[in-house]
């Protein structure tokens, strides 16, 4: 049997994707009739409810949140998060879409292992994984397409790719959408004298091979993230 | 299963013998920048060059990943360096990035298996694929991409070292990236959705061996599968 701590925790994932795409299908403003953005969210959400079927059926139990409880500006249920646009603007939710769906990959390679010893659930989870990198990497292309950011359809150091200088937290002290990314992604360092291991997607060491600090070298590579940081991150969209 | 002849793989007299992908690829520099020869190099062509790959043991799953990688290396490399008519900006980064991307899965393989990797500088001969046309060269760029995805998908519940399948699992990860994008750019909104069955959202699996032979009018080098 697979561990079920690891099959709920995708399946939280999976469920709260499914709910941020039906978030935005519900409203042509923020997802526009005939754009590429809602094409993928359409697709994406018919996927992700076989997803969540199949995890259902290795065993995992939790339960999908209530499409009211969910906190879309990651605000852990202040609705004042640092997404606060994310009800009326397109843009905002792209960034929101984008960093759940990175949240997403990072958390299916944290649990591969977990899953493992059961050789079905492991199959199941190495393509349900692939499929979910495809997600991420087609709201990156339609991001970048709208020229809503330079950030490539793969993560490029541990840099969420747009400018979080432009949203500043709502309030002083309150967490910022740098904040969140971080926790996606992990803390980025930019003074160049960054160690080449890393728990973030700015890793650049693979088995025994230390890759050249070029871009491409942590790009090349999706990383793994944690169950209890993939779970923060979660709290603050589910509290 | 017997071994598989390797009389037919095909001999035509290559465009161009380019050996540089690889080379460069393990040689300990920069992966994301290989300084590649734009033109074809002068190595000769030894037409007895063989890969012996062995999908029963895991050196041999990593080999056959490796040939596939050194072939996707290649092609984009290729498309990057003489861009077809009317490649925009974005879809020449992807290329690179692709290419470059290969580059440090190639090196990870590479010292993985040390002695016991093939042959390295396995030989292409794209030929028979008008690279110059953007349907073309995009939908052969979008079907290898497919192609490396599902082997990956296949191959990596057979890896039996943890920590090596979890670098492989993190490879795969991007792969289904980059064929999610050669989809979009080839057939638009929907054509990430290539790899993936769409009733159960599953991305698709395919075995090794069926991959290679696929690939095989793409190798000049003989390979030599056995699953």
């Amino acid at each position: 049997m697979a561990d079920v701590n690891a099959l709920n925790l995708l399946l939280r994932v999976t469920d709260l994707l499914d709910a941020l795409h039906a978030f935005g299908l519900q409203d042509p403003v923020l997802l526009p009739e005939g754009s590429p953005e809602r094409v993928a969210s359409e697709r994406i959400r018919a996927h992700l409810r076989g997803h969540a079927e199949r995890l259902r059926a290795l065993g995992a139990t939790a339960d999908a949140p209530a499409a009211d409880a969910i906190d879309w500006t990651a605000g852990g249920g202040s609705f004042a998060g640092p997404f606060q646009l994310v009800f009326f603007d397109g843009w905002e939710l792209s960034r929101v879409m984008q960093l759940l769906h990175d949240l997403s990959v990072r958390a299916w390679l944290g649990q591969m292992d977990a899953l493992a010893a059961d050789p079905a659930a492991y199959e199941a989870g190495v393509r349900m994984h692939a499929t979910a990198a495809r997600y991420a990497a087609q709201v990156r292309w339609n991001r970048q397409a709208a020229e809503l950011t330079d950030a490539k359809p793969w993560i490029t150091g541990a840099q969420p790719g747009f400018d979080f200088s432009l949203f500043p937290p709502a309030e002083e002290g309150a967490p910022s959408q740098l904040d969140v990314a971080a926790m996606v992604y992990g803390v980025d360092d930019q003074s160049g004298t960054a160690p080449a291991a890393s728990s973030g997607e700015d890793n650049r060491v693979q088995g025994r091979v230390t890759l050249p600090a070029e871009p491409a070298s942590s790009e090349a590579y999706d990383e793994p993230l944690a169950a209890e940081k993939v779970a923060a991150v979660l709290t603050l969209f589910v509290p | 299963m017997p071994v598989r002849p390797v009389a037919s793989v095909p001999f035509a007299v290559p465009t161009c013998t380019r050996r540089g992908f690889l080379r460069l690829a393990i040689a300990g520099g920069s992966a994301a920048l290989l300084p590649f020869a734009a033109a074809c190099n002068d190595d000769p062509f030894d037409p007895a060059a063989q890969a012996f790959i062995d999908l029963r043991t895991e050196d041999g799953l990593l080999n056959g990943v490796y040939a596939l990688l050194q072939l996707k290396g290649e092609l984009f490399h290729r498309v990057y360096t003489t861009p077809f008519v009317g490649m925009t900006r974005a879809e020449r980064d992807v290329f690179l990035d692709v290419r470059d991307h290969t580059a440090a899965h190639i090196r990870y393989i590479s010292d993985q298996l040390g002695t016991r990797r093939i042959y390295d500088l396995l030989l292409f001969d794209f030929a028979a694929v008008d690279l110059s046309g953007r349907a073309a060269a995009l939908g052969r760029a979008r079907a290898l991409c497919d192609e490396v995805s599902a082997a990956h998908a296949w191959m990596l519940p057979r890896l039996v070292d943890s920590d090596t399948r979890l670098v492989m699992a993190k490879a795969a990860s991007v792969h289904a990236r980059h064929a999610a994008v050669l989809g979009a750019m080839e057939q638009g909104p929907e054509g990430w959705t290539t790899g993936i069955d769409g009733a159960t959202g599953l991305a698709a699996q395919r075995p090794l061996a069926d991959a290679l032979e696929a690939a095989r009018p793409f190798f000049l080098t003989m390979l030599d599968v056995r699953s």
